[in-house]
């Protein structure tokens, strides 16, 4: 089984963002949930070279849905965490967690 | 052009254009609540974003390919200089020989031709030259490369251009007594796009 691949913070959140969205993750929706539970707007930019980069590297599988005119006949680009991509991000949230243990900051207490 | 169709073909210059295809749908979606100006921000932000990607993700590839394209575009000019010499001359000469030995010479006369027989007038084999170095050269070279960078066309471009340039000073000849210069390059480049994306037209259009 090929090694999990470490992530960046960024490419964290966009595959939480995936996770969390299920089936309905595609460009506006990912955003969109990035923007409500980070509260900071992705750039489009950012967005779509790290949803690519990570597809490139196995964590996410993308398919196109049907064409709709509301989008000029454009299909929309959904993605799916792959269980390598699970993985990946449990792997850093574990660590994050693992740090933050016993610290004392502001907002609480982590135990 | 609508604004749409330009945003998804300067995107595709840089992405698979399925991929720019559905970029452009969801920028669409979203430009409906924040405007054409929050759009084309975006389209632009994203194409340089795409483009730094592209040129950091294999820098040594398209270097590689861009410096084996120029030995290919040297050759190419040889091949189709010599080509268009020989074709020119013959033509040249069955006109000299229809103006002079065939009874058409009284009309050659009345209309002033003059058909000299050899060689062909030096401004003609300039154009044929310069015809060949700058259009149809770079032309085929753009064509033929078409397949291997689909959705990498403008960063094979830019590099290109660099590495071009800088051929063009360390193997500046491209032809029998042809000397290229880095001031040609940027015509040639603007050929060599156009054969990228005519190919790629033409995928579109047959598909």
């Amino acid at each position: 089984m090929a090694a999990t691949p470490a992530l960046g913070e960024f490419e964290q959140v966009v595959l939480l963002a995936v996770l969390r969205l299920g089936d309905d993750a595609y460009g506006v929706t990912i955003r969109r949930e990035i923007a409500t539970c980070t509260e900071r707007e992705p750039a489009p930019g950012a967005l779509y070279t790290t949803l690519d980069r990570l597809e490139e590297k196995g964590l996410l599988t993308s398919k196109y849905g049907d064409p709709t005119p509301a989008r000029g006949g454009r299909a929309k680009r959904y993605f799916l965490v792959t269980p390598r991509g699970v993985r990946a991000v449990a792997r850093a949230q574990r660590a994050y967690q693992r740090l933050l243990k016993g610290l004392v900051l502001p907002g609480g207490v982590y135990a | 052009m609508r604004r749409d169709r330009f945003a998804e073909a300067l995107l595709s210059l840089v992405a698979p254009a399925d991929h720019a295809a559905s970029t452009v749908g969801d920028l669409m979606e979203e430009a409906d609540a924040r405007g054409r100006l929050w759009f084309w921000q975006s389209v632009a932000r994203l194409a340089l974003s795409l483009l730094a990607r592209d040129l950091l993700a294999a820098p040594l590839a398209m270097a590689g390919a861009s410096a084996f394209s120029w030995f290919l575009y040297m050759g190419l000019c040889v091949v189709l200089s010599l080509g268009g010499y020989v074709v020119v001359t013959l033509v040249w000469g069955g006109a000299y020989i229809l103006a002079h030995h065939t009874g058409f010479e009284l009309l050659a006369d009345l209309l002033r031709l003059r058909f000299d027989w050899p060689p062909i007038p030096m401004w003609m084999t300039y154009a044929i030259q310069a015809i060949v170095l700058f259009a149809i050269a770079p032309l085929q070279i753009g064509r033929g490369s078409a397949a291997h960078w689909r959705g990498h066309e403008l960063s094979l471009v830019l590099v290109m251009l660099l590495i071009w340039s800088a051929m063009a000073v360390l193997v500046p000849i491209v032809g029998v007594g042809i000397a290229a210069t880095p001031r040609m390059v940027p015509v040639a480049m603007t050929f060599v796009l156009i054969g990228l994306l005519s190919v790629r037209r033409g995928a579109a259009s047959t598909s």
